[in-house]
């Protein structure tokens, strides 16, 4: 038997070790050139508040000893078909049908396996790579890095990061007919950059899919009364994270970006663009824990520093809630219930200023910071038209299809937003479903 | 906290409130977006977020005691921001339109105005003056030759009839200002502090007295004039504008009646008055100043919403009878100069009907905002808010 899984992230490789460990034949691919997702950006993270090394190392080890896993990154699903038409006699669903209403099954599951093409990107280096660094040494051309979402550059010959799995450089598309590119390839003594590689199609056939896309940064620059894009020391929360991370830009220093001096006061903007009917209806469920999680960062960096945390509602369910009274009682920890409607900026030092009402004593507070983060939420990564049928998804753009007839599997942050702890679980059952959907054929 | 305060709701004011136009008033969920969006609204005890909670409370006293309501130009920058569509600038209008209920003085003219049912009652008896007047003082079909609308109705019967009705209704809404300012006194004096965001305690106002409230009316005139709270306003930048022109329109109208009145008192003057003469000229521009200051009004109103908010029975009766008291104002006077003696007859007495329904209605419908929320910001001025 063979599954498919879609997406390198905490999801994705939890249910590919899951399936090869169960003694199946899995494929796993990734858009990036690295795996681990947006775990792979995080300083640390929940519950245990471990680095992500510590997370995915373990699990890229598990993928290595596994001969049953090929792992292709910079990889996308093209298509999806089934045989003989039958996946589009089963999944073509009535116009339109209610939500909660199941698609029908015409005949239960498809007894044949399911053609997928995957589009393959050039990496333009190729296995014999040893991650030495003469390339990038070589290289000239800058590019804005992407994995720190655009707060430092990189060569365009780079290392995603220096745990990236597999180890191997890459080339961005951008280098390609430069001088640089061919510099580049001259200084590498393996022989290991291919100027010529070209985007392949591979053709696959498996049993069932686990489809674990994730999610994305809600685009913060649509917030326009909070000043993200205009104001440089107003960030969002994943930024944040690679602000503190050690392998971030500045190298885990937390900084103001205008002027890289350490923000020593800032403020914690909850629900930016989430439960909001102007921008994400929903609640994201982590962005509460992740602001309390990232005070912890400055707290520990600095004693000097001083947080305040604007929220509507604390969200800190089950045991995160000792989390939250631990932060709650550091006295250089303020919490304020009033969603921050406004920041601003002053001209002169470049500190935003963050209004909000504080609801407790009824007064219209202006808090000047040297940073505000924006603890905005999980958007859904949009489904592109890979699938063979129609799939539903919820008003917000998560998949609400029940797939299963379908022999496809979605799991993690592209169902609902998550923490990694239910990501995993969840990916640990469709692992199990993939399976049985297989067995069945 | 301060000290234990027993909620007690009124659910039928909440309904109340529900039915009056702000019938979104439960999806609030106190983030207060609004009370920092709202350019009208001061640093200490901001509002519409307070007035949401207690709307959701149905804490009636609170509300119509609550100068900050008024305040509230209706601009709806909070209800284009609020993130939950819950409308607080639909709700602090429904509010407005329960407090010219509760104030209203005699309180069966308030009911009166509040609901659509009664509209034709409130038709009728101008209707049935108009006929009255017409069979005590002649024969309408006997007019002919040049139009003079003192042939159908003579202007001392008029006169005294509209002038009468003013008096009353200036009364009546002299009796509704003074109770509200009344309870803005006495309420600032019982606020109690906690999670109601009252912050902490007003010092208890005392009143002004007549010297200190003339003093506070001056500034808050200047700034009616002046119309800046319009201003503020971000979400519909064009309403100033609108506003502005009903505004002075509305005055316009009101001194060139007054100056004719007293022409014909006094002076002997027998309108119609010369087409290009001082008087005549200024009302011919205020009434295109309403038109065109109201149809930009009715125009956003049913094209957006969102930004304006949504119309209650309470905005329509007041932008309804205004409207059309301009319209036949117009047309009288257009069909008069077209010598169209039966148009202008007709179109003159559904002129004189809807402008007797305006007056009486003044101190009940949305006309008496020129009132409260005039003593409201003489109450903001006076206690520094």
């Amino acid at each position: 038997m063979r599954i498919l899984v879609v997406g390198g992230g905490i999801s994705g490789i939890t249910a590919a070790v899951e399936v090869a460990e169960v003694g199946h034949e899995v494929t796993l691919i990734e858009k990036n050139p690295y795996l681990g997702g947006m775990v792979a950006r995080m300083n640390r993270y929940f519950p245990k508040l471990c680095p992500p090394s510590c997370g995915l190392e373990i699990n890229f080890k598990r993928i290595q000893r596994n001969k049953r896993i090929r792992v292709y990154t910079l990889a996308e699903v093209e298509r999806i078909s089934g045989r003989a038409g039958d996946l589009e006699q089963i999944r073509k669903p009535s116009q339109n049908p209610p939500l909660a209403e199941k698609i029908e099954d015409k005949g239960g599951f498809p007894d044949r396996p399911l053609d997928v093409t995957i589009r393959l990107n050039p990496r333009h280096v190729n296995e014999k790579c040893t991650a030495c660094g003469q390339c990038a040494e070589a290289c000239s051309l800058e590019i804005p890095n992407e994995l720190n979402y655009g707060m430092d550059k990189i060569k365009a010959a780079y290392l995603p990061h220096e745990m990236a799995f597999p180890m191997r450089y890459v080339l961005d598309p951008r280098i390609l007919g430069t001088d640089d590119a061919h510099r580049c390839a001259q200084a590498c003594a393996y022989q290991a950059i291919d100027l010529s590689m070209q985007p392949k199609r591979l053709e696959i056939q498996v049993d069932s899919i686990v489809w674990a896309t994730g999610w994305q940064p809600y685009d913060a620059t649509r917030l326009d009364n909070l000043g993200f894009g205009r104001y440089p020391n107003v960030i969002t929360n994943v930024m944040m994270e690679r602000l503190a991370a050690p392998n971030g830009p500045t190298g885990g220093r937390i900084a103001r970006p205008s002027d890289g001096k350490a923000a020593l006061s800032v403020a914690f903007v909850q629900c930016a663009g989430s439960r909001d009917t102007n921008h994400l209806p929903y609640c994201s469920a982590v962005c509460c824990l992740a602001s309390l999680k990232q005070t912890t960062y400055l707290r520990e960096q600095n004693p000097d520093s001083r947080v305040r945390i604007f929220y509507i509602d604390v969200r800190a369910p089950g045991r995160l809630e000792e989390f939250y009274a631990k932060v709650k009682n550091d006295e250089k920890v303020k919490l304020t219930k009033g969603k921050v409607a406004r920041i601003t900026e002053d001209p002169a030092t470049r500190d935003p200023v963050v209004e909000a009402e504080d609801i407790v004593s009824g007064e219209r507070v202006r808090v000047r910071v040297d940073l505000a983060v924006l603890a905005t939420g999980m958007a859904p990564t949009p489904l592109k038209s890979q699938m063979p049928m129609e799939v539903r998804c919820d008003e917000n753009g998560f998949i609400a299809s029940d797939l299963s007839e379908t022999g496809i599997y979605p799991v993690g942050c592209v169902r609902r937003p998550s923490d990694v702890a239910s990501s995993v679980r969840e990916a640990t059952a469709a692992a199990l479903k993939a399976i049985q959907s297989g067995a069945r054929k | 906290m301060a000290e234990a305060y027993l909620v007690e709701p009124d659910l039928k004011f909440v309904q109340q409130l529900m039915d009056l136009g702000g019938g979104s008033l439960k999806k609030c969920y106190q983030c207060a977006t609004c009370s920092v969006v709202c350019n009208s609204s001061p640093d200490a005890r901001p509002f519409p977020r307070k007035e949401m909670i207690w709307a959701q409370w149905g804490l009636k006293d609170r509300l119509v005691k609550d100068p900050d309501v008024w305040l509230c130009h209706q601009c709806n920058d909070c209800s284009v921001r609020c993130p939950r569509g819950a409308r607080p600038g639909d709700v602090l209008a429904a509010v407005r339109n329960y407090s010219f209920l509760h104030y209203a003085f005699p309180s069966f003219m308030g009911k009166a105005v509040s609901e659509v049912r009664y509209l034709p009652l409130l038709f009728a008896l101008p209707i049935l003056l108009l006929l009255a007047l017409l069979s005590l003082t002649g024969n309408p079909a006997a007019l002919g030759g040049a139009i003079v609308f003192e042939e159908l109705i003579p202007h001392a019967y008029l006169d005294a009839g509209f002038i009468t009705l003013g008096l009353l209704s200036l009364g009546s809404i002299a009796v509704g200002a003074r109770r509200f300012w009344k309870d803005l006194l006495e309420n600032s004096a019982s606020h109690a502090a906690g999670c109601l965001g009252d912050g902490e305690k007003e010092a208890p106002r005392t009143d002004p007295g007549s010297e200190g409230f003339s003093r506070h009316l001056l500034s808050a005139l200047s700034e009616i004039l002046r119309h800046s709270k319009f201003k503020d306003c971000e979400a519909n930048p064009i309403r100033y504008y609108a506003h502005l022109a009903i505004f002075y329109g509305f005055m316009g109208l009101f001194l060139t009646t007054t100056l004719v009145f007293l022409g014909i008192v006094l002076g002997g003057i027998r309108p119609p008055l010369a087409p290009f003469s001082a008087v005549k000229v200024l009302g011919n521009l205020s009434a295109l100043a309403v038109f065109g200051g109201l149809t930009v009004v009715i125009y956003q109103r049913i094209t957006q919403k969102e930004q304006i908010g949504r119309s209650s029975y309470y905005d329509w009766f007041f932008i309804g009878s205004l409207y059309a008291i301009t319209i036949t104002g117009i047309l009288t006077e257009g069909a008069r100069m077209a010598r169209m003696a039966m148009m202008a007859y007709p179109l003159y007495a559904i002129h004189l009907i809807f402008v007797f329904v305006l007056l009486a209605c003044l101190p009940y419908s949305k006309f008496a905002h020129l009132f409260y929320r005039s003593v409201a910001m003489v109450y903001a001025k006076y206690s520094g808010r």
